[in-house]
């Protein structure tokens, strides 16, 4: 018969009570203020809507900066500062120290005047114009788009769109072909009635989206990353990022109404866009119309986008200079895991900075 | 609507409340035992320190627990059976309910009105002719008017504002009778799909409550189904009147609220069901982990494989279609909840000064339209310029 370890338990419980007090502690000196994300300077160079596009400070001197300008378009979940959450895993911070002109769109927290805006809203009109003013300002005629989660399905539509204004495509997580069985929201979504959904809501709350992407996972998003927590908080830098983490998780906009139901029910439920059946202000929205260099990353443990949704686009699109990584993180891995910086954004950097 | 409304809200709620803390006094005997158990290990034998017996008795208590759960599932639906008895009672036995066909009162009206109409002509016609004869004495002609007039004002209040319905002609005795037996007969046949389901809904409620997974699911999809047929349809059908409108909205309301709690009690079963089956899972392995004599396990250990086990039985369960298609039911509910609510409140809140929900999406709506368009005009504006530019250009 095995062992109970009792005493190997009790000095577990002992440590981690001893963690949690130091850590209260330390929670209780850390003000709000103090949890900085997004630190990188910038400057916000246009403004429709709720809509901002930023442009951030190079931190190479202009004659090292590359040719070619890049757009980040991040998704309408949650902020696009992930990129830049912590200055040691910052995604944009790497990509600015190998000399990138780098812009970002950051969508604002929309309010309930904008229940109606729509997917073309984003793509032909907020979209274009950053595209446009980035060409207009650089005096270059095609940039490099990087497309983060829904960004990334945006900018794949845009690209094929507008192929003659993207030089490079990145797409990062991004879902293009719905019809894996990988993920549970490709799964749950084919039996989900989004527009009652809409309909009691006008715009989805966050708190709302927030509860189903913890649901996905309840034990360890309710319990055990808390337990977690307990376990290391007495270590100040990691209860700073810890709470950095949180702070974004949970800084979430709400949905506009109208764009997340055409989201769903053309692509979660009719799978339109690899399918080349999607329309969008009229016109048929072709994969193979992107022809340009293509860069796509996956997470290896992605349950949001799970590298099957990802991949295919590579056979979809014409494009002859195409790569694919996958890395073995997570969806959000992707952006404040440890590697971010010293693995995953040097590799894209490379990438386009071969093509600036 | 006190039926479907505060109260059964409140009864929703203490359910929910009793449930949750029957399930916390189930976790907190695991989790007792388990720290006894620690407890008693220290410089003993694993098999002493683990009390076979005390665990059968928490099993024991924890299945009780869910038979509580159950016969509160139960004690729940029959109170609500109860409250609608009581209030199909009370509208039959109140006389009133009959004694007020929508045509007799008319009928009455009617005739009232044509009995004062002809009054009135008779009374002109003579007012004219005695007039023609007038004899030259005012006084006399504005007595006969006043006599007249408080003639009419006497058939009025006798006639126009009597008390519905105080008494049937004898000829409708057999009509009243008639409508006895088919208001018992429409009672019958509305309570049919829970008279109907009687047998299996106790066979299955035994079932329930001996921890039967297959048993608690048909109870709760039979309640559901029996609801559908039977308050469900009476919440929404048409109703009639002035307020007609109002009174749907209200009714409506009230069976999203009944929907909504049902789905809520499927989802809280169906996660039971899991966490049960997870934790005799955990309790298995730990045991064969135990087995291993060169084996030593921590709380952490324990702590891990309880995570692990409950997120795979978790997973398990979300990735079935069943779950997907029932999630859709839960949310669709919950969603119509939602509507239905902001539905009702809209009209109770409708006298006041200040804008609805509704109101305020046709503003957002215009606000939206107007924006696309000056959006659209600059793009002109923009363009126009631009080929003004090139044609002063060419110049």
């Amino acid at each position: 018969m095995g062992q109970f370890d009792v005493k190997g338990s009790a000095e577990y419980f002992i440590n981690y009570m001893n963690g949690m007090v130091k850590g209260v502690e330390n929670m209780v000196n850390l003000k709000n203020e103090d949890i900085l994300t997004g630190e990188l300077e910038k400057t916000e160079v246009l403004a429709i809507g709720k809509m901002r596009l930023y442009h951030y400070t190079p931190l190479v001197k202009k004659s090292a900066l590359k040719k070619t300008p890049m757009l980040i378009t991040y998704a309408l979940v949650n902020k696009q500062y992930m990129m830049d959450l912590q200055p040691d895993r910052s995604v944009i911070k790497a990509f600015l120290e190998k000399g990138i002109d780098t812009y970002i769109i950051d969508w604002g927290y929309p309010a309930k005047e904008d229940m109606y805006m729509t997917l073309e809203d984003h793509i032909e009109w907020y979209m274009d114009e950053c595209v446009d003013y980035i060409r207009e300002e650089t005096g270059k005629d095609k940039i490099t788009l990087l497309g983060v989660c829904q960004g990334g399905t945006f900018s794949a539509i845009y690209t094929a769109l507008h192929q003659d204004k993207i030089k490079n495509l990145i797409e990062m997580v991004a879902p293009i072909d719905f019809s894996t069985d990988e993920g549970l929201l490709f799964r749950w979504s084919r039996h989900f009635s989004v527009d009652k959904m809409v309909e009691a809501y006008g715009n989805v709350p966050a708190d709302l989206m927030n509860l189903t992407f913890m649901c996905l996972k309840p034990f360890e998003l309710f319990i055990d990353k808390y337990v977690g927590l307990g376990a290391s908080m007495s270590d100040p830098a990691y209860l700073e990022n810890f709470m950095r983490t949180e702070k974004w998780i949970f800084d979430s906009p709400d949905q506009e109404g109208a764009t997340l139901r055409e989201f769903v029910n053309e692509f979660y439920d009719d799978n339109k866009l690899i399918k080349g059946e999607f329309v969008l202000a009229g016109k048929e929205v072709k994969l193979e119309n992107i022809s340009c260099p293509l860069l796509v990353v996956c997470a290896k443990y992605d349950h949001l986008v799970p590298p099957a949704a990802t991949k295919p686009l590579l056979e979809a699109v014409s494009s002859e200079d195409k790569e694919f990584h996958m890395f073995d993180v997570g969806h959000v891995g992707m952006y404040i895991s440890p590697n971010s910086k010293s693995e995953i954004a040097p590799i894209i950097g490379d990438w386009i900075v071969k093509r600036s | 609507m006190d039926f479907f409304g505060k109260e059964m809200y409140e009864k929703g709620m203490e359910f929910q409340k009793k449930m949750m803390e029957q399930y916390m006094d189930g976790v907190r005997n695991y989790n007792k035992m388990f720290t006894e158990a620690v407890e008693k290990a220290e410089g003993a034998e694993l098999s002493d320190a683990f009390d076979v017996e005390k665990m059968q008795q928490n099993t024991m208590d924890m299945m009780k627990s869910a038979a509580d759960m159950s016969s509160s599932v139960m004690e729940f639906y029959m109170d609500a059976y109860k409250d609608a008895s009581e209030a199909w009672k009370s509208a039959i036995a109140t006389p009133a309910y009959f004694k007020q066909p929508e045509f007799a009162p008319l009928l009455d009206r009617m005739n009232f009105s044509a009995d004062a109409f002809r009054k009135l002509f008779d009374f002109w016609n003579e007012f004219i002719s005695s007039s023609m004869q007038f004899t030259g004495d005012p006084a006399e002609a504005s007595k006969k008017m006043m006599e007249f007039s408080n003639k009419m004002v006497q058939d009025m209040t006798a006639g126009f504002f009597k008390p519905f319905g105080a008494e049937f002609p004898d000829s409708m005795a057999d009509s009243l009778q008639s409508l006895g037996k088919t208001v018992l007969s429409f009672y019958n046949d509305f309570m049919k799909p829970w008279t109907s389901r009687q047998e299996a809904f106790v066979d299955n409620y035994i079932k329930a409550a001996g921890g039967d997974k297959e048993g608690m699911t048909n109870f709760i999809d039979m309640t559901q189904a029996a609801y559908e047929e039977s308050f469900g349809k009476m919440l929404r059908m048409n109703n009639v009147g002035m307020t007609r409108e109002h009174a749907a909205v209200a009714m409506q309301f009230a069976d999203a609220c009944v929907r909504m709690f049902l789905s809520s009690v499927e989802i809280t079963a169906k996660m039971q069901t899991v966490m049960k089956e997870a934790g005799q899972e955990t309790f298995d392995k730990v045991r064969e982990m135990m087995e291993d004599e060169d084996k030593s396990v921590t709380f952490k250990d324990f702590y891990d494989l309880w995570i692990r086990v409950n997120s795979a039985a978790i997973n398990k369960l979300y990735n079935t279609d069943e779950y997907s298609v029932f999630l859709n039911e839960f949310s669709g509910n919950a969603y119509d909840f939602k509507i239905k609510y902001d539905e009702f409140m809209e009209r109770m809140l409708s006298g006041l000064p200040i804008p609805t929900n509704s109101e305020m999406k046709a503003v957002y709506k215009t606000v939206y339209d107007l924006r696309k368009d000056v959006r659209k005009l600059k793009k002109e504006i923009k363009d126009l310029r631009k080929e003004l530019d090139e044609l002063k250009g060419a110049k």
